[in-house]
């Protein structure tokens, strides 16, 4: 199973993001911040690989910040995080 | 009871406002700091209290309100900005809020003077106004005279001098319009206009301005950072914040969305006015501020004959159980200005809430007081 995690630099940013990909029916997740993955708020948004790019302009749209966005894979022994994309579009 | 005291803080609140705090209580996980429901719900709730003053305020970006116990505490973190020998100009109407944090940060303050009916004189900026002034600190409405600040002329004043001008909206955030085209900084209280619970209050930064770090600790995020960003909101918010006041505040701002600020505006005319020819009728009684001008606060501050105003607020409550406010009001240089503050005033000031029966029955009790009732 693959999903898009957006990652933010503030709390703020993280909890007006969730309310806009909600808003535009896209279903966001909320999660801790993996290890493996740096960025400044503890809280980061998982949506669907194909909402990934509509995620991510729709919050660039709305002047909400991004830390990054990655790739996160289930697998066996845990999840791995490929950079999908970082900084603004 | 009847409560004339809301410029102090709004009593009763609309019931939503208790009813979603216990809820806020019983459910409210610490915000920002889990991604689990019960800091979610807060953090969400949080955010739309922010959106919802940011409306209010016509403020298009949430992030610029951040929240505080109140204007006290806004003006405490601004005053960080400050330091000792720097210039700034405050006026006669300021609320110790506001004079305090200057004078502790060693700031030196000129001051804008009011005339004698307690108008702020704003045609007098200019004179005050040096190279160096870092700032200008004003009431957009007395607590004391009810009086409202011509801020546009002010505003106009302060930019073309490039500096930055700091708005106290305390007394008028949910009872007149109020927006951040009037200001740099709007410092406001939520438990007067705006209905929610008391030490809940914040300022709004207009959007492309930019100020540093004011309260330092934690945020929730950049924990191995030694030091905080310097953004909106959380250079004024470290810790954990007060999320039910926060959602208290929320529940009472959509009341008054609800209702609507021309609705407020109109029902606070009607007893203001009620009231103020009322107790111009009564001989003996000396009222202060000019209520020939509108719009005004819905506050009449009086004097009866040379009697001291805690006397005065006594008796009401004592034989009449109406609550005023006597005193100073925490506001030293109008009341010196107006030459009372050997008395004080007693003020009554409206809210939603009050009625004109209300307001008739405090005048016949202020009516049998002056008889010696």
């Amino acid at each position: 199973m693959e999903e898009v995690v957006i990652t933010f630099d503030a709390t703020i940013d993280a909890i007006h993001g969730e309310k806009l990909l909600a808003e535009a029916g896209l279903k966001p997740l909320v999660m801790p911040l993996p290890s493996q993955v740096k960025a400044g708020c503890g809280l980061c948004l998982r949506v669907r690989l194909e909402d990934g790019t509509r995620a991510c302009e729709l919050l660039c749209s709305h002047g909400v910040s991004q830390a990054g966005c990655f790739i996160r894979r289930l697998g066996q022994g845990g999840s791995t995080y490929e950079e999908w994309w970082e900084g603004s579009l | 009871m009847i409560y004339f005291d809301n410029a102090a803080t709004s009593l009763p609140k609309p019931p939503e406002v208790a009813q979603g705090m216990a809820w806020a209580v019983e459910s409210f996980g610490n915000p920002g700091r889990s991604f689990a429901t019960p800091g979610m719900q807060a953090a969400r709730e949080i955010f739309a209290a922010r959106e919802m003053i940011a409306r209010l305020t016509g403020c298009p970006d949430p992030a610029r309100v951040a929240f505080t116990s109140g204007v006290t505490e806004s003006m405490s973190l601004l005053c960080r900005m400050l330091g000792s020998g720097d210039h700034v100009i405050a006026s006669e109407i300021e609320h110790n809020s506001v004079l305090r944090p200057l004078w502790h940060a060693g700031c030196e303050v000129d001051l804008l003077p009011s005339d004698p009916s307690g108008r702020l004189m704003t045609e007098r900026l200019p004179s005050l106004l040096r190279k160096e002034t870092r700032a200008v600190f004003v009431n957009h409405g007395s607590n004391v005279t009810g009086e409202i600040t011509d801020v546009d002329a002010l505003y106009h004043l302060c930019r073309e001098a490039g500096v930055l001008l700091v708005l106290d909206v305390a007394q008028t955030l949910g009872t007149v319009p109020v927006t951040i085209s009037m200001a740099d900084i709007l410092c406001f209280s939520g438990h007067k206009g705006l209905f929610g619970p008391m030490g809940t209050g914040g300022l709004i930064l207009r959007p492309g301005l930019n100020l540093p770090v004011l309260k330092t600790g934690g945020t929730g995020f950049d924990t191995f950072a030694s030091l905080q960003q310097a953004r909106m909101p959380d250079l004024a918010e470290a810790g954990t914040p007060n999320a039910p006041g926060i959602y208290g505040l929320l529940m009472g701002a959509r009341y008054v969305e609800t209702i609507g600020i021309p609705a407020v505006a109109a029902h606070d005319r009607e007893l203001t006015q009620a009231f103020f020819q009322g107790l111009f009728a009564i001989p003996g009684i000396q009222i202060y501020g000019d209520f020939s001008r509108w719009p005004r606060l819905p506050v009449v501050s009086f004097r009866v004959e040379e009697r001291d105003s805690a006397e005065v607020a006594l008796a009401l409550w004592e034989k009449h159980q109406i609550v005023t406010r006597s005193g100073g009001h925490c506001a030293p240089l109008i009341h010196q200005r107006l030459g009372t503050q050997g008395t004080g005033l007693v003020r009554a000031s409206f809210g939603w809430f009050n009625t004109l029966a209300e307001v008739r029955l405090g005048l016949e009790a202020i009516g049998e007081l002056v008889k010696g009732g």
